[in-house]
Formats: C-alpha cells, sequence, structure tokens
C-alpha cells in the first residue's frame, strides 16, 4: 500500500488549508514551519479512549459513510468513503463507532503538551497534525534536522510510555503550512523525517497532484483540462488563473508557487476553571459537605472576576461511596457567583437525600466522596454588562426572591412566561426562578397553532385533570366517537367538589389533532357556560371529561 | 363658622386623610379600567379581601405591573399566565410562589411583600391575630399592598368580582370572545362598582 492512500481524505485537507486562508493574505515568504504529523489519528484516539486493541478491525462513521479505519480493516478492503453497509459486508467483525471530533481533539491534547516540553507555541491545524515554527528550535538544538529528531524521540518516547500506544509519528520542515503538511504526508515510516530546504517548496510540491491544494470540484475541472500536477497550474499565469477559476484558483495557484500564510497562531491554553472538593474521610451531612465547598465556592467566583467571564450554566457531578455519580446541569440567566454555586450544590444533595429516602433528614444514604463543578458555558463579561437601564431585575427583588428559594426549595419560586402550544397548560412555561425562560426563537409562539382556543384567555388554567361529568337533559353521559359525533346535547356538568350545574351555552367538539403519528387518542374540545355565569373549557377523550381551564 | 375655621377643618380633614393612607408612600397604581373604583389607587400597606372572580385578581396585578413594580402571587398554582399577560401583567416581574407550607405562609408573604408592590395570595385556614398585625406592619413600612382571596379578619376593603356576561357562545355553536366583567368595592359602608369589558387591552 502506498503512503499516499493514508493520507487523510481531502475534504479536511481541504478544511486545515482554508482555515488559514479566510482573514490572511498569503507571501511570498512564508515561516519556516516544523509540522508534526501522526498518521491515522483519528482511528488511534477512538482505541485510546474507547481502550481497543490494535489488531481489531475499527471503522469510524459520519453519516454512514466510512471516514477513517484502521489498518486491520484496511487489510479486509475497507476503505474510506464506503457506506457502513458495505463496509460491514467486506468485513463482518468490524467494529463501527461514530466519528467524535471533540473526543479526538480531546485525545490529542496531551501529545501537544509533550511537543510544548520540547518546543513551545504549537498551532494546531487539526487533531493529528501539530505544526511549530522551526527558527527557533533550530537555533536551540543546532540545526533543523537537529531538532525535528530532539522532538521525534522525545514524543516517541512520550507515546510509548505515557499513552502505552506505540505511535507512528512524522515531522517535516518546510516553508509554510501547506508545504509542510504535504512534506509531512509524504515521508514514510522508516523514515519519519524530511526536510524541504528553504525556497524548495515550489520544487517539491511540483510532483503533487493538483487536488491536494483545492477542492474536489476544482480538482476535477483542472483534470478535465489535462493539469493534473501542482506544477502545470504554477506554470500558468496568476492573473488568468484567478480570472478564471476565482479565488478558490488564485489560493490553490498560491499554494502550488509554494506562498503560504506568514503567521501561525499558537494554541491559547484556556485557564482551568471550575472547582473540585474531595472528602477525606467521605461526608454524609449536606451542611458539611456545603460548608467544606464554601472556600472552593469562592475561590470559582473570584478566578470567574478575575478572568472577566461570566458563566451562566454549570455542570454539578457528586461522587458517591459506592461508585455511583450524579450530574445535574443548572442554568442562571446571569451569573453564578458563590452563594448560586453553594445552593444548586445544596438542593442536588437535597434531592439525593429525597430519593434516598433515610430516617435522618439532614443526611443522605450513601457518603460523598467528591463534589465537582464545572462550567458548562462561560461568556465574555462584557457582552453581559449592565446598560444604563439594566434588564436584570433589581438587586433586592433579586435577593429576596433568591433568599425565599433558598428557603422554600429551587422548585418552589418560579417564573412563568407564554409559549406556544394547542393545550393550555403546554402553553404556561413556569420555570424556577434563576433558571432561563425559553427564549422567543424556543418559545415558538408565532407560530400558527392549528387548535388552540380563540377568544381571551382563561384565568384560571388547572394544573391538574380534574375529571368532570356531562350529561345530557335526561342524564346519559355525553360521549364523543373518533369521527367526532357527539352522542347528545350537552345539559348539565356535574363538577366533583360544587356539585352539578346547568349549561346554558356550549360549542364544541373542537378536535386537537397533535401527534397523530403516535396513535395518541384524539382529544377534543368543548367550551361552555354554565347557569352561574362561569365558563369552562372541557377537554374529552371519547368519554371522559377533564376540565381543562376557567374563565372568570 | 368662620372662613378660617372652615380652612383649618379642611386641613385637618387632609392630614387625617393622609395619615389614615400610608406613612410609606401614597398608593399602589391600578389598571386604568379600575381608576373609577379606587381614584386614589390601591391604598398601600393595607389589605384587601378579593371574592370571586381570578380575572379581577389579574386586573388588580395589573396596575403595579404596568407602572413597573415587581407582583407576587402565592398559593395559586392554577394561575392562568396568559390570561395575566392579556391583562397587561408583565411575566418578567412576576414571582408566583404556588405552594407555600401554612407555617411558613405569613414570612414568605412578608419576604415577598418588601420587594413587590402588589400581593396576591391565597389565605392559609387559620392565621393568629399576631401574625395578622405583624404582616400589617410588614405592608406597611414596605408601602405595598395585599390582596386576599378570601376573607381577612382586617381587611381595608372587600372586593366582589364576577363576570355578568359572556358574548360569542350560542348553543352548539360559537365561540366566547368577550364578556363582562362586574367589580363590585365596598369600603367603610360605602359600595362603588365599575363594569370592565373584557378582554382589555391595555
Amino acid at each position: 500500500m502506498s503512503e499516499r492512500s493514508e493520507r487523510p481524505d481531502k475534504r479536511r485537507v481541504n478544511d486545515a488549508t482554508r482555515g488559514t486562508r479566510g482573514s490572511s493574505f498569503t507571501s511570498t515568504s512564508p515561516v519556516r514551519v516544523m509540522m508534526l504529523w501522526c498518521p491515522g489519528w483519528s482511528v488511534l484516539a477512538a482505541r485510546l479512549v474507547q481502550g481497543l486493541a490494535a489488531e481489531q478491525a475499527l471503522a469510524l462513521t459520519d453519516r454512514g459513510i466510512v471516514v477513517a479505519c484502521s489498518p486491520a480493516a484496511r487489510l479486509e478492503g475497507v476503505t474510506t468513503g464506503l457506506r457502513v453497509r458495505q463496509a460491514q459486508h467486506r468485513c463482518p467483525d468490524l467494529i463501527v463507532l461514530p466519528h467524535d471530533v471533540v473526543a479526538e481533539a480531546r485525545a490529542f491534547e496531551p501529545v501537544l503538551r509533550a511537543v510544548e516540553e520540547k518546543i513551545p507555541h504549537v498551532h494546531v491545524v487539526r487533531p493529528g497534525l501539530a505544526a511549530v515554527r522551526a527558527q527557533g528550535a533550530s537555533r536551540f538544538y543546532g540545526g533543523e534536522r537537529a531538532a525535528a529528531r530532539a522532538l521525534l524521540e522525545h514524543l516517541h518516547r512520550f507515546t510509548a510510555h505515557e499513552l502505552r500506544l506505540p505511535t507512528d509519528l512524522r515531522v517535516a520542515v518546510a516553508d509554510g503550512l501547506f508545504a509542510a503538511e504535504q512534506a509531512a504526508c509524504s515521508s514514510s515510516a522508516a523514515d519519519p523525517l524530511t526536510i524541504i530546504p528553504a525556497g524548495g517548496s515550489s520544487a517539491f510540491l511540483a510532483g503533487l497532484p493538483v487536488g491536494v491544494a483545492c477542492d474536489k470540484k476544482l480538482d476535477n475541472l483542472l483534470q478535465r483540462m489535462g493539469i493534473r500536477t501542482l506544477g502545470d497550474l504554477a506554470k500558468l499565469p496568476r492573473g488568468q488563473v484567478h480570472s478564471r477559476f476565482g479565488a478558490a484558483g488564485l489560493h490553490a495557484h498560491q499554494l502550488a508557487c509554494g506562498e503560504d500564510v506568514p503567521v501561525l497562531s499558537p494554541r491559547v491554553i484556556p485557564p482551568e476553571l471550575g472547582m473540585h472538593v474531595v472528602f477525606d474521610p467521605p461526608a454524609a451531612q449536606i451542611d458539611r459537605i456545603v460548608l467544606h465547598c464554601e472556600p472552593a465556592a469562592a475561590g470559582f467566583a473570584r478566578l470567574l472576576t478575575r478572568s472577566a467571564l461570566i458563566c451562566t450554566q454549570i455542570r454539578v457531578t457528586v461522587q458517591l461511596e459506592p461508585d455511583a455519580l450524579f450530574e445535574r446541569l443548572w442554568r442562571h440567566p446571569w451569573q453564578f457567583g458563590k452563594v448560586e454555586v453553594l445552593d444548586r450544590i445544596r438542593w442536588q444533595l437535597e434531592d439525593l437525600a429525597a430519593e434516598a429516602t433515610t430516617v435522618d433528614d439532614d443526611s443522605l444514604g450513601a457518603s460523598v466522596l467528591s463534589v465537582q463543578v464545572l462550567p458548562e458555558s462561560v461568556d465574555d463579561a462584557e457582552h453581559h454588562a449592565q446598560g444604563l437601564w439594566g434588564d436584570r431585575p433589581d438587586e433586592k427583588v433579586e435577593h429576596a426572591l433568591t433568599n425565599l428559594q433558598h428557603r422554600l426549595g429551587h422548585e418552589a419560586v418560579l417564573t412563568g412566561a407564554v409559549t406556544g402550544g394547542r393545550l393550555l397548560h403546554e402553553r404556561r412555561v413556569l420555570r424556577p426562578w434563576g433558571d432561563a425562560l425559553p427564549t422567543i426563537r424556543e418559545s415558538r409562539l408565532e407560530q400558527p397553532w392549528p387548535g388552540t382556543v380563540p377568544g381571551p384567555a382563561p384565568a384560571v388554567v388547572f394544573t391538574g385533570a380534574h375529571q368532570v361529568q356531562v350529561l345530557t337533559a335526561t342524564g346519559e353521559p355525553v360521549t364523543v366517537d373518533e369521527r367526532g359525533a357527539v352522542s347528545g346535547r350537552p345539559a348539565l356538568l356535574r363538577l366533583p367538589d360544587s356539585g352539578q350545574k346547568r349549561i346554558a351555552q356550549w360549542a364544541g367538539p373542537w378536535p386537537i389533532r397533535q401527534r397523530w403519528w403516535r396513535k395518541v387518542r384524539q382529544l377534543n374540545r368543548f367550551q361552555l357556560i354554565d347557569n352561574a355565569s362561569s365558563a369552562w373549557l372541557l377537554l374529552v377523550d371519547g368519554n371522559t371529561w377533564f376540565a381543562e381551564a376557567r374563565y372568570d | 363658622m368662620s372662613a378660617p375655621t372652615v380652612t383649618r377643618m379642611a386641613q385637618l380633614h387632609e392630614l387625617l386623610q393622609r395619615h389614615e393612607t400610608s406613612p410609606a408612600a401614597g398608593s399602589v397604581p391600578v389598571h386604568p379600567g379600575l381608576v373609577p373604583l379606587f381614584p386614589r389607587g390601591l391604598r398601600a400597606g393595607a389589605v384587601y379581601s378579593l371574592h370571586g372572580s381570578m380575572s379581577a385578581a389579574l386586573a388588580l396585578l395589573a396596575g403595579p405591573s404596568m407602572a413597573g413594580s415587581w407582583c407576587g402571587v402565592v398559593g395559586v398554582p392554577d394561575l392562568g399566565i396568559e390570561a395575566a399577560a392579556d391583562w397587561g401583567v408583565w411575566l418578567d416581574r412576576l414571582a408566583l410562589i404556588p405552594h407555600v407550607p401554612a407555617e411558613d405562609w405569613t414570612s414568605v408573604v412578608a419576604a415577598l411583600v418588601e420587594v413587590s408592590a402588589l400581593v396576591v395570595a391565597t389565605p392559609p385556614e387559620r392565621i393568629t391575630p399576631g401574625e395578622v398585625s405583624r404582616l400589617l406592619a410588614r405592608l406597611r413600612t414596605s408601602g405595598s399592598t395585599l390582596v386576599v382571596l378570601g376573607d381577612w379578619p382586617r381587611a381595608a376593603a372587600t372586593l366582589t368580582g364576577r363576570v355578568v356576561r359572556w358574548d360569542g357562545l350560542y348553543d352548539g355553536h360559537g365561540h366566547l370572545c368577550g364578556g363582562a366583567l362586574h367589580l363590585e368595592v365596598t369600603e367603610r359602608h360605602h359600595t362603588r362598582h365599575v363594569e370592565l369589558e373584557m378582554p382589555v387591552r391595555p
């Protein structure tokens, strides 16, 4: 098998080069770049994450198409671009996993740290491919070859000992990201070090197929015009290439001529937010746990303030002694501070205690080993700066309501909003104070909701379904059949608590057609006015009647 | 009676009225439709007892809410949020406490009146005179009003809300499209009443 076939598919190569295209201009004198490439990193990362052995046939898929496969699978005939069904046909014991880009990037993180131990300021092209500036390193190690060799040795040692996963690693030094990447991809496992001398990019690139520098469509077009290598493309006058093929053609021409962006953007390591409190010995009293978490929560809030960040969502993970994790996501419309975090920890522990149903009120069923709080969504504080007329409530109101919530529980203090829906209780959304209410987009109020009640909204919408009876004048129960035919004229309304009322006016049935694909029973709605001048909305499901709402 | 005495009487009367209202700050605004009923607004620091209609409670909530204050609703799990919004209640300034344990009722309402102009609450089954006077003191200092959905021992006035007419619904056809809400307030043996057309467009 040729080394070229190991190259990640073209779509992703182009993603990598395109990432640098948008903002920066290309220059004729790109920086010397040392590129590290781990061939087949997606598969290696999946193996690391899932703990799979090297000899197992493994394929990663994205929307039903194989995007990467292990050498064992490749021997069986699995290639990238196959459908999953075809791949499984060729290799029946194939392990198929979804391609998880985030996990892949996370698995690459230790490798990046290892690179940073030798050469600082790593630019991540994508997981599996990282670049550093070669100039400083070559001065320090006494030559590009020595620097590359030092890096390679360090990484080999690292992957063998730390990751326990001997990895094929390639290092190339060339002018610019594109040439370095191509050089790294063209090296072999036997000779993992490629150095293209300064100014030699165009000569090196001339032999490569044209497809590596452009997308599939342009590649196809160029092939049909007889332009098969980057050398052929570079020979054409730039102005004409630009006018014929547009921006993509110009970019491809620049890359073919060995021109590339002059800058590398080193990765920025985000500060470690979040808090982790370990209990040794394990604790079971809620008050003690919360008290213990207090300094860490204060530190968390301080760290957020210092980094000028606002945290609106946290994930609280409670680890219990017999190996159980309880995670919960908490949201806040403005910002988590120390008190808010501690309250969330307390409520989560109280919920746990309620589930455990122990005799002692203030104790959990099991002991807590650790409490971890991780920020899930953070934003720059300046985006949330309060305007002259701030949209968050007065501090006094916030304080009073938060105090009430602290005393009565998370779900006791609510704020409400109206959302779209057919049933009235669906249109009323009540969220605990502090939780974010649905946005205009989420509430879908403007969408058409066929089957909603016209006219004024009822003042009382029952939370629970109250069963009622509707009878005809002769005392027969009124029913509605599947086709919406009413068995008789509704004349009497019998309520469970306040006796029987005469129906003065009525209208219905108004069908509520929703989720017909789930084969749920179809509901019909009736509106009626009783002799006490109360108006009602009733729901009927065949022959069972419920009071939905009351106008009064 | 000479003229200066008359003016003096009028001044004293004015002073008395001002004292009778509230030391905090006058009154709590009301919905434009309720102005004939409460020409000076709801008395701050007072408790009103409301019987009958929930729409009347929403109408009362709408006044201070439209004026930009926070409002609270205690012990009403079945409140129709949409109707409240139609009356003109700002939902982002409405705190709901649907269920309150009976022993916490006074303290919860007291905490809520500190920050909101109007609190609508379902009263607990029994309340001691001590708790009543403590709550009144809190109301007076915070300058807000409490509307109790039921009887209250020392209510400033009793309100009765009743829907007297519904439009649009007939025998087997049509749908509700409006109605009339009759509100009656009895204050010191004087009765005033007003009829409000629903739905109200604020």
